[in-house]
C-alpha cells in the first residue's frame, strides 16, 4: 500500500444520498468515483481514471437537490447530506441528449470497434441520431505510427491532457472556438511534422479512435492478449501485446508500478523487430578462418556467411 | 440570434458547442421540429457549463411559447 492509499483509508468520510440510497463517500472522491464503487453506472467520455477530470463532455450529469442546473459528477465532490440522482428523468435526458449530439457528428466509418461513445450509445438505448452531421475535417496521415481522423473527434480533450499533463510534451492543443474548435499539433501542423515524440499516449487516451495506431490495427480482431514487460530500457513498463497469428498487432500500456499505463515510443510502436529477418534468435559461433578485424563488414541479412 | 450564440460559443462543453449548431440547423428548416428543439433546449439549459449555453435556447422557447402562430 502506498502513502496515497494509506491516506485515503485514514481520511474522514462523507455520508450522502445517491439515487435514493445512502452512500459513504471517501475524502477526495468525486460523485462519479463513489457511484462506481457502489456499482451505479454513470456515462462518461471526457473522464478517464488517472487523468485530471475536466468536465467538458457533460455526459455524466447528475441532478443535485436544490441546485438550478445539473452538475458533472466527474468533477463534483459530495457534501454531507447531499441528495444526488443520476437516474432522475432530468439527468437521464441530459445524458442521452449529450451522447446523441456527439453521435450525430460521427462518421459512418468505424475507427475503433465498440468505442466508448458506441458503448454508452448502446447502454442508453440511443438509436440513429436525429441531427444532421457536421462538415467533417480531412484526415491527417502524415505520421508513420498514428492516424489522425478528426471526423471521429468528440473534443473531449483527453488527448490534450494526456500530452500536456500525463506525458508533459505539450504538443497537442485545443484551438479555435465554438463549432470550429479542434485538436491541433503545435501551431496546427500536420502530426508528422510537429514536435510530437510519438509516445502514443493520446492514442491510448482517445475514446473514439480519432487518434488511432496507423494501419487501422484497431480493426484487426486479435486472438490473444499477452501481458508482458517492455523489452527496451530498465524502467520496467508493463504492457499488453495484442497478438494475431503469433504476430504483434498493437501494444497497450498496462497499469504497473513503474508506468501506470503509460509507454514511450519504443514500447508502444517499436515491436517490428520481433519478426525481423536480421534478428538473431540463437547464439552463433564464428566460422574458422573468418576475419576478426573491427572494420570487417558483414551482410546482416546473411550472418551464416560468417557464423555457424 | 442562434447563429450569434453558435458564433460566441467557446467550444468547451458539448451542449453549447454542438447544441447551438444543431439548433441553427433545426431552426433553418421550413417547419420546426418543436419536440426535438424542446428536448435540445432542455439539455442545453441543464448541462452547459456557463450562462451562454444555458441561455442560448431561450429564443427558441420564446418563439414556441409566444409566437406559435409564426411557426405554421
Amino acid at each position: 500500500m502506498n502513502a496515497r492509499q494509506q491516506l485515503a483509508l485514514e481520511s474522514p468520510t462523507i455520508e450522502f444520498n445517491l439515487n435514493g440510497q445512502s452512500v459513504v463517500g471517501k475524502s477526495g472522491e468525486t460523485l462519479l468515483q463513489t457511484a462506481d464503487r457502489y456499482g451505479i453506472d454513470i456515462p462518461r467520455l471526457c473522464y478517464k481514471e488517472g487523468m485530471r477530470a475536466d468536465g467538458n463532455c457533460r455526459s455524466c450529469m447528475v441532478e443535485i437537490k436544490g441546485e438550478r442546473t445539473l452538475a458533472p459528477s466527474c468533477c463534483r465532490f459530495p457534501t454531507a447530506g447531499m441528495e444526488v440522482s443520476s437516474d432522475s428523468a432530468r439527468a437521464v435526458h441530459a445524458q442521452k441528449m449529450i451522447i446523441e449530439l456527439l453521435a450525430s457528428d460521427m462518421p459512418e466509418k468505424v475507427y475503433k470497434p465498440d468505442s466508448e461513445l458506441d458503448h454508452w450509445k448502446r447502454k442508453l438505448g440511443i438509436g440513429r441520431p436525429r441531427f444532421a452531421r457536421r462538415q467533417q475535417p480531412v484526415a491527417d496521415t502524415s505520421h508513420p505510427a498514428m492516424a489522425v481522423n478528426l471526423d471521429a473527434c468528440i473534443q473531449c480533450t483527453r488527448c490534450v491532457r494526456a500530452c500536456r499533463e500525463v506525458q508533459v510534451n505539450d504538443v497537442i492543443g485545443y484551438a479555435f472556438r465554438g463549432p470550429h474548435s479542434e485538436i491541433v499539433f503545435d501551431l496546427g501542423d500536420p502530426m508528422g511534422e510537429s514536435s510530437c515524440v510519438a509516445c502514443g499516449e493520446c492514442v491510448q487516451a482517445c475514446p473514439t479512435g480519432a487518434l488511432a495506431p496507423a494501419g487501422e490495427t484497431y480493426l484487426i480482431a486479435t486472438d490473444k492478449e499477452v501481458p508482458s514487460v517492455c523489452p527496451y530500457c530498465g524502467v520496467g513498463c508493463q504492457l499488453t501485446y495484442h497478438v494475431k497469428n503469433n504476430h504483434i498487432v498493437r501494444v497497450e500500456g498496462r497499469a504497473g508500478p513503474a508506468n501506470e499505463g503509460r509507454l514511450c515510443v519504443k514500447g508502444r510502436f517499436g515491436f517490428d523487430y520481433v519478426h525481423h529477418k536480421q534478428r538473431l534468435t540463437k547464439p552463433l559461433i564464428r566460422k574458422p578462418g573468418r576475419p576478426k578485424s573491427a572494420d570487417f563488414v558483414m551482410d546482416p541479412n546473411d550472418p551464416l556467411s560468417v557464423f555457424r | 440570434m442562434m447563429r450569434f450564440f453558435a458564433d460566441e460559443s467557446c467550444g468547451q462543453c458539448t451542449p453549447c458547442r454542438v447544441g447551438t449548431v444543431k439548433a441553427v440547423q433545426l431552426m433553418a428548416s421550413e417547419k420546426w421540429d418543436t419536440q426535438l428543439l424542446e428536448e435540445l433546449s432542455q439539455a442545453m439549459a441543464d448541462a452547459s457549463i456557463c450562462g451562454l449555453g444555458q441561455a442560448a435556447p431561450n429564443p427558441i422557447r420564446c418563439v414556441v411559447k409566444y409566437f406559435p402562430g409564426e411557426l405554421t
